[in-house]
């Protein structure tokens, strides 16, 4: 007759950067200031239940603005092949409400791509030279006013520069997300974390991202049972070479990763347990002068 | 039967016995535990079960598991009694010297969004206060550089003026220049804190055209162009902390002034009872820098005057440095030149509809990104959390500087009189061959 076994299924309760665990970012130096995590609270939870969204919606970071700084919430969106983030804004000023960030076209995405300045902090703020404000059509009554015409904003700037930080850096650590039965990629419930010499090792931490190497696709595509360690982009086959440091935090009870492309990314994971988290905290502008800083 | 088919089935049933035990088991778990999406799952609560079976094993030849608890366990106790050392209260009296309150400090740090968790903030002030006791001088909390091999504790002292009693003044300033204050890092809080070296003015120079990341060894050297005088990492990071003093240490109009007395530039606070804020903490005019300005040759004061006796003063040409900038100058006049965009930012926390008499003022560096100075009140406490590195001149990325001119070859020494002596071809000789003899024909 079989027992059953000695201690029961451990459901990961802790996992990507709940506001609550902001305390483990210590070792960052970064945090958050009581107004903005209070006001986040309640943010976060009002956007979760009116959007009806399916999972918690998790911190992403701070990008900082001339005259605002931006807080940005994301929610996993569970997808055929690859779950998808959606993001979400608001800015210091007005924390209360967050915004959905706005979906871009590719010219825009290009504009983006261009601009190589700090942030202002104003979302709406125009940002092509010379442009001006769309004049408000009259509106005939009885009738209709027509959608307003989308113009290039900061906010626009904002969702390319967070879409590119998170394909570039967000990490996760080996076995937190599996491909289930259905062939689909979940969190791993089961999560047990690294242990402390694994948790040092660089190749363990993969990018959390549609898998882009041929390799991991094939993998994903292909039928049957996909190893965790398959299916993901490794962090260690980055170029050039340092451009994430591991390490471990003074207690050694923790590792820790930091990106140098885009400084201001921070990873921690609690070695051995389900815990962990990454936030971006900086302006928001990639490291462009890394080979000369190695 | 013949022993092969009786090992055979012994094997079948073996395994059959394993599968079944194993289903039976994995469907117990399911039964009793109830997970929201078994099915979903059920591969994984089979392997969390397979684990778990392994794991009552006790595990003595498997020897990369012994090495992985005890490698944590070592390095878990190994802070452990670092940290627990410190909890230690002292039985010797303790001198007199200051030391940061650095909980209260650290309260106000948050509101610029600046913090290390309560629990090593705590740890931290118990490290200064070692430091300060053990080395008997004042301290205060420079802040945090962050490197790629951990990160580093800054604690700033103040200079003794003996130190630089026998050192050359024109290559390295003294207590009043950049080295009026002695820093020390750790890698973390409770292990010993190893002392800074002092910095020369060309390290500063060098330093501020050489852009690196620094690697977290303290002994690493630096490969840069141009090649850092003093060599390795210390020296670089040494000079960096001196920048970003220089730059970033603020106080408010009211607290401090320039020091009238002394002919070099210095900045003294203001005596307690006449200490009244100037203005008010929102407005950029109030706050003031409170260190002195290093300038482009990296130097704080002006140059000593050379006597007319020393030998060699003529070989080099008078080089003309400018003049230093005034103590005690408003932050609003530190702009960026081209653009005429400010370097400073203030902003009040709480803000909105938080905003009180009692909110905190925070000024952000543009010009250093992490270092801030946070007031409330009369009281101003300033920090660095960052890389140690001055702001991109976006959207102009690095290049390092270009190598000097070659020399030019050496050549005929020309005399101005003269003209000069060119090279040329001697014209030509002709030699007529010499004559045969003609033979008469006979």
């Amino acid at each position: 007759v079989a027992h059953p076994p000695a201690s029961g299924l451990r459901v990961v309760t802790a996992a990507t950067m709940e506001l609550q665990n902001i305390a483990n970012l210590g070792p960052s130096g970064y945090t958050l200031s009581i107004e903005e995590k209070s006001a986040l609270q309640v943010s976060m939870l009002a956007i979760q239940r009116k959007e009806n969204l399916p999972s918690k919606l998790m911190f992403w970071g701070k990008i900082m603005g001339e005259t605002n700084d931006y807080l940005i919430a994301y929610s996993l969106i569970p997808a055929y092949y690859f779950p998808v983030k959606r993001f979400y804004y608001c800015t210091t000023a007005n924390m209360s409400t967050l915004v959905q960030m706005p979906i871009l076209s590719p010219e825009w995405k290009e504009l983006s791509a261009a601009i190589k300045l700090p942030f202002r902090g104003e979302p709406s703020a125009l940002m092509i030279e010379g442009a001006e404000e769309p004049e408000e059509p009259e509106v005939a009554e009885g009738e209709e006013a027509p959608p307003p015409v989308e113009v290039f904003r900061e906010q626009h700037r904002l969702s390319y520069v967070v879409s590119q930080i998170d394909h570039d850096v967000a990490v996760v650590p080996r076995g937190a997300f599996i491909v289930d039965a259905a062939h689909k990629v979940t969190k791993n419930k089961f999560f047990e974390g690294l242990s402390y010499p694994a948790a040092g090792a660089l190749a363990n931490y993969y990018h959390f991202r549609a898998p882009e190497s041929a390799r991991a696709a094939a993998c994903l595509e292909k039928p049957g049972i996909v190893r965790p360690a398959d299916f993901l982009d490794p962090v260690a086959e980055d170029a050039p070479a340092g451009v994430w440091s591991q390490f471990y935090d003074s207690s050694s009870t923790m590792s820790l990763l930091r990106s140098f492309y885009w400084p201001g990314y921070f990873f921690y994971h609690v070695c051995e347990t389900g815990e962990y988290g990454g936030v971006y905290i900086g302006d928001g502008l990639a490291n462009e002068d890394l080979p000369f800083m190695l | 039967n013949p022993p092969p088919t009786r090992a055979r089935a012994l094997s079948l049933s073996l395994s059959v016995g394993c599968s079944y035990d194993h289903l039976s088991q994995t469907l117990l778990k399911v039964i009793i535990e109830r997970p929201a999406d078994a099915n979903q799952f059920f591969e994984e609560i089979s392997a969390a079960v397979r684990t778990e079976a392994t794991k009552t094993v006790p595990p003595p030849a498997d020897e990369g598991a012994e090495e992985a608890v005890s490698a944590s366990k070592a390095a878990q106790l190994k802070w452990v009694d670092t940290q627990a050392a410190m909890f230690v209260e002292s039985t010797e009296e303790a001198p007199e010297v200051t030391f940061p309150d650095l909980y209260r400090e650290a309260a106000m740090w948050k509101w610029a969004g600046i913090g290390f968790g309560d629990d090593e903030n705590y740890r931290l002030y118990l490290a200064l206060k070692a430091l300060a006791v053990s080395k008997e001088t004042g301290v205060r909390f420079w802040g945090k550089i962050i490197t790629r091999g951990g990160d580093y504790y800054v604690a700033e002292t103040k200079s003794n003026d003996e130190d630089f009693a026998e050192i050359d003044a024109n290559a390295m300033e003294g207590a009043m220049g950049p080295n009026k204050y002695t820093y020390f890092v750790t890698k973390g809080t409770g292990e010993a804190w190893t002392q800074l070296p002092h910095v020369t003015s060309k390290q500063i120079v060098v330093a501020r055209q050489v852009k690196r990341f620094l690697t977290g060894d303290l002994t690493a050297p630096v490969c840069s162009y141009p090649p850092f005088p003093g060599g390795t990492e210390a020296n670089l990071l040494r000079a960096q902390i001196a920048q970003i003093t220089a730059d970033c240490v603020l106080s408010l109009k009211g607290l401090v002034q320039a020091d009238e007395d002394s002919e070099e530039k210095n900045v003294v606070p203001v005596e307690e009872e006449e200490q009244a804020v100037d203005g008010e903490l929102g407005e950029l005019s109030t706050w003031v820098h409170a260190e002195i300005d290093i300038m482009p040759h990296g130097r704080c004061q002006a140059l000593p005057e050379k006597d007319e006796d020393e030998e060699g003063g003529d070989d080099e040409p008078a080089v003309e440095y400018p003049d230093p900038k005034e103590p005690c100058g408003e932050i609003g006049e530190d702009v960026v030149e081209e653009s005429g965009k400010q370097l400073w930012i203030l902003r009040t926390c709480p803000g909105g509809a938080g905003v009180g008499p009692k909110s905190a003022v925070y000024a952000k560096s543009m010009k250093w990104p992490g270092a801030i100075a946070v007031a409330v009140g009369k009281k101003v406490t300033n920090v660095y959390v960052g890389f140690g590195l001055a702001a991109a001149a976006k959207p102009q990325t690095y290049s390092p500087p270009m190598p000097a001119k070659i020399n030019p070859e050496w050549g005929f020494p020309v005399e101005e009189e003269e003209e000069p002596q060119l090279l040329t071809e001697e014209a030509d000789v002709t030699v007529a061959p010499p004559k045969e003899e003609e033979e008469e024909d006979e």
